[in-house]
């Protein structure tokens, strides 16, 4: 290595050498044991570089001469700066594709060079290397000069300034290595120049290009589009600046579309028209230099880069769905559609096409630093009670001191009371506001995490059911503070537990969740899937099942009260202050809370329980599937495992929701006792025609469900409309494609039992499906 | 004074000036020795003859880096620091 000579002056006097004391003292070590310093962890030392082995010090990266002497600031073709900028904008999708930044948009000289010189002002920015002694002065005159040091500079740092505002992004909301390495070299993004002020050196040069005479029409067009797609990158971020009224009757049929969006989709239009692979970044633009030349932690890495045309579709996407969403939440009217939207819109369809810095966009853009929806006056816990007003808790006493007549005894003995009561409903409004900010963050999240997040929310949510229940009993036992189910002298004068019935609910539907995730993220052996198909269809079955009974009553009693209740009160009380007090709060009830509530009876009865309904019949026929392949002997539900029980693996599956006490989760001894005869031990002598007989009711099953979602599919589109998101129409069609594209699989299963084949020499084989909760059945030859 | 009679120990902690064998100086802080004499130092500053201008010497950080024994030709230590270890 005759490229690094002496760089220390080792003879100096400051210095005294000991070579030879350092590595005679490490003679009295003994066993082997190596001396550290005594905070130090070994397991750190793993991710040292290693000085000496090529693989793990980027000292000893090897550049060719034309890398190693690259000039940036020296005149270049149209074609080559063209060529720059498309593998700058290709560098900037690697990177977003989980690539660090010094193998992608680092990698560029021009990009290492301006940072370099960068040193907290605009003017910095230059592409003259002043550490290299022999780059060339060129006419600043030519066109190629202007190519380069007006032109592509521009661009450059629209980029490096768009970078910088996704490191940000990236602090604020993604996981490091899961979403995004931000891992930068030690460089400034030039996060002390405002982004207006790269806009407007951008925007100049985007409308002097066409002035510029020494370039063909074709290159202007395309350079064009390079400048209007760099400049809507910047403008990118200002989308968590744009304020959506939530929850307001529209006025005005006028969707805002953010102009960028539309600006963007346009250039990407206009590149895409072009034969872009011409253009060629010239040879050294791109290398590993910066690798070896800056602050550098890491081992050396081959530099990436995506095809154009995934780079183009990926930008595409990007600006598409900011457009998308900002439309789309503009027609949001009511909190229930807000949840869907959330839900179905947003959560299911975080596929892998959205890049960490998508995600972050789209989170900062829902939940603002200042806790406010979409920019809204609306915040998380303005969100919290509408949501709690628009489900369960219609009128509940516990939100309206006024109605505490219960509480009785000496005024201060009524203020202590009330001051104690607000006190405590307050503290849980707070944990269940964050157990809705919870929910609302995984919504933005990749699948992998926000089914870890909802693994969380399952304990989170557990624990504010607790809490809610003993509050609500405690208030109705102490206080008669409390809504009822009945009338006191009916059998169902109990208390309602409004509060408690929400988050019960809202833990349920997590925990459904957490189960079928797994299905998308491939997570369950065949026999596992059965247990979570049996559990999925329980936890459905107590889901719907509360919603018809204790729900239900609930709303209606709330309804009967103003419909009944209280016209019979206001009939009795003597005309006078009080009667028109009391009608003047009938006729309030009447316009603003009954139409909720017959919305909210509406919205139960025609979207939340058949969704679940659904979801009970679709498990409950994969369950039958199951134990026909499993008497078919295509599968093993009950595997015997030579190092553990299976009964342990069931319980580490089920460990998300063993922290559960309501409902009780189903052991193993449980899932074994509903088991039909023949599944466990197989001594059915008539297996394959029990199995035949599992198969077409799971089919009836399935072709019953199918009929009823694609009904309610049509029911959404002709009078649900404005309560239902695409998003949702998407998903029960999903649902239901899922019953038909289940059901020709099984019909075909039959056909060939039918034929005589020998089952046992089948397989069950896994794909994508068309909801991400089932995933395509086939059953194969075990050959193929 | 008798050198080899220095505990290892000593050394654990203290900034060392390390020539490798390409001719790359590296100043860090001595984190880990093994019996072998093979290093492991915490912030790492390396410096080497700059690619682009070879009359000058260019600078960049590395954070811990291990320094195989058979990479090493001259170990150094301030005069000052040595003076506390002996």
């Amino acid at each position: 290595m005759s490229a690094h000579t002496d760089t220390l002056d080792f003879n100096s006097e400051k210095y005294v050498d000991v070579t030879e004391s350092l590595f005679n003292s490490v003679k009295r070590i003994r066993d082997n044991k190596v001396i550290k310093l005594p905070y130090f962890n070994l397991l750190e030392g793993t991710r040292a570089v290693e000085i000496g082995n090529a693989k793990l010090d980027t000292g000893l990266i090897e550049l060719s001469e034309k890398e190693l002497k690259f000039d940036t600031s020296a005149g270049r073709s149209e074609e080559e700066v063209i060529g720059v900028m498309i593998k700058l904008l290709k560098s900037v999708i690697s990177w977003f594709n989980n690539s660090s930044l010094p193998v992608t948009v680092c990698s560029c000289r021009y990009v290492q060079t301006i940072l370099g010189n960068y040193k907290g002002k605009l003017t910095d920015c230059t592409f003259v290397n002043t550490r290299d002694v022999d780059g060339d002065i060129s006419d600043s005159t030519s066109t190629e000069w202007k190519l380069v040091n007006r032109f592509l500079k521009s661009f450059v740092l629209a980029i490096i300034k768009f970078v910088g505002l996704c490191l940000e992004i990236a602090c604020e909301t993604l996981y490091e290595e899961e979403d995004i390495i931000t891992r930068d070299l030690d460089m400034n993004f030039l996060t002390t120049v405002p982004a207006e002020q790269i806009l407007k050196d951008v925007s100049t040069q985007h409308s002097i290009i066409q002035l510029e005479s020494g370039i063909s029409s074709d290159g202007k067009v395309i350079l064009q589009a390079l400048f209007g797609l760099s400049i809507c990158l910047l403008k990118l971020p200002s989308i968590t600046q744009i304020s959506i009224p939530l929850f307001q009757n529209q006025t005005s049929n006028k969707i805002f579309t953010p102009p960028f969006t539309i600006e963007a989709l346009k250039a990407l239009k206009c590149l895409s028209s072009y034969d872009l692979s011409k253009y060629k970044a010239p040879e050294g633009s791109f290398s590993k230099y910066v690798q070896t030349a800056a602050n550098n932690r890491s081992i050396p890495s081959e530099l990436t880069s995506v095809s154009l045309e995934y780079c183009l579709n990926q930008l595409n996407f990007t600006f598409a769905f900011a457009q998308r969403y900002v439309q789309e939440l503009q027609t949001i009217r009511g909190v229930q559609q807000f949840n869907q939207y959330l839900r179905y819109d947003i959560s299911s369809k975080i596929t892998a096409e959205y890049n960490g810095i998508s995600r972050g966009l789209l989170h900062l853009f829902l939940v603002r630093d200042d806790r406010s929806l979409l920019g809204s006056s609306e915040g998380i816990e303005s969100y919290c009670m509408r949501l709690l007003e628009n489900s369960t808790c219609f009128l509940s006493q516990i939100f309206h001191p006024e109605t505490w007549t219960s509480v009785q005894g000496s005024e201060a003995h009524i203020l202590s009371v009330r001051d104690e009561v607000n006190e405590k409903v307050e503290r849980l409004m707070t944990d269940i506001v964050t157990g809705l900010y919870h929910n609302m963050v995984s919504f933005t999240c990749n699948r992998c995490r926000q089914r870890q997040l909802n693994s969380r929310g399952i304990t989170l949510w557990e624990t504010l059911q607790v809490n809610s229940e003993s509050l609500e009993l405690d208030l109705d036992n102490k206080y008669s503070i409390g809504d009822r189910l009945g009338d006191s002298d009916s059998l169902d004068d109990q208390p309602a537990l409004p509060l408690s019935s929400f988050v019960y609910t809202t833990k349920l539907s997590i925990m459904i969740d957490v189960a079928l995730s797994g299905f998308e993220l491939n997570l369950y052996k065949p026999y596992e899937m059965n247990w979570i198909h049996w559990f999925v269809s329980y936890l459905s079955s107590i889901f719907i099942s509360f919603y018809k009974n204790r729900i239900d009553q609930l709303l209606n009693y709330k309804k009967g009260y103003i419909t009944i209740q209280l016209p019979k009160r206001i009939k009795k009380q003597k005309a006078g202050a009080k009667k028109d007090a009391l009608k003047a709060q009938h006729k309030a009830y009447v316009t603003k809370i009954l139409p909720l509530i017959e919305e909210t009876i509406s919205y139960n009865n025609n979207f939340i329980i058949p969704l679940y309904e659904c979801l009970k019949s679709i498990t409950d026929a994969l369950q039958l599937s199951f134990y026909a392949l499993n008497m078919l002997n295509i599968i093993d539900l009950v595997p015997n495992f030579e190092m553990c029980s299976t009964e342990h693996i069931y319980n580490l599956r089920f460990k998300p929701w063993s922290a559960v006490g309501v409902p009780e989760i189903p052991t193993y001894s449980h899932y074994l006792r509903t088991l039909p005869k023949g599944c466990s031990d197989g001594s059915n002598e008539n297996s394959k025609s029990m199995a035949v007989a599992f198969i077409n009711e799971a089919i009836s099953t399935l072709a019953a469900c199918k009929d009823r979602l694609q009904g309610l599919v049509h029911s959404f589109e002709r009078e649900l409309r404005p309560l239902v998101t695409p998003g949702t129409i998407d998903w029960f069609q999903s649902l239901s494609k899922t019953c038909i594209s289940h059901t020709i699989e099984f019909n075909s299963l039959i056909k060939q039992i039918n034929g005589g084949i020998d089952t046992s020499k089948l397989k069950l084989e896994f794909g994508p499906g068309y909801n991400i909760y089932f995933p395509k059945l086939t059953i194969v030859p075990q050959s193929k | 004074m008798n050198m080899s009679t220095i505990e290892p120990s000593k050394f654990i902690g203290t900034k060392l000036f390390l020539r490798v064998k390409d001719g790359r100086s590296l100043q860090g802080i001595l984190t880990v020795i093994d019996p072998f004499g093979n290093l492991l130092m915490n912030n790492v500053v390396e410096t080497s003859k700059d690619k682009l201008n070879y009359q000058e010497n260019h600078e960049r950080e590395l954070g811990l880096v291990s320094v195989p024994r058979d990479e090493i030709v001259q170990v150094l230590m301030e005069k000052k620091i040595y003076s506390q270890i002996v």
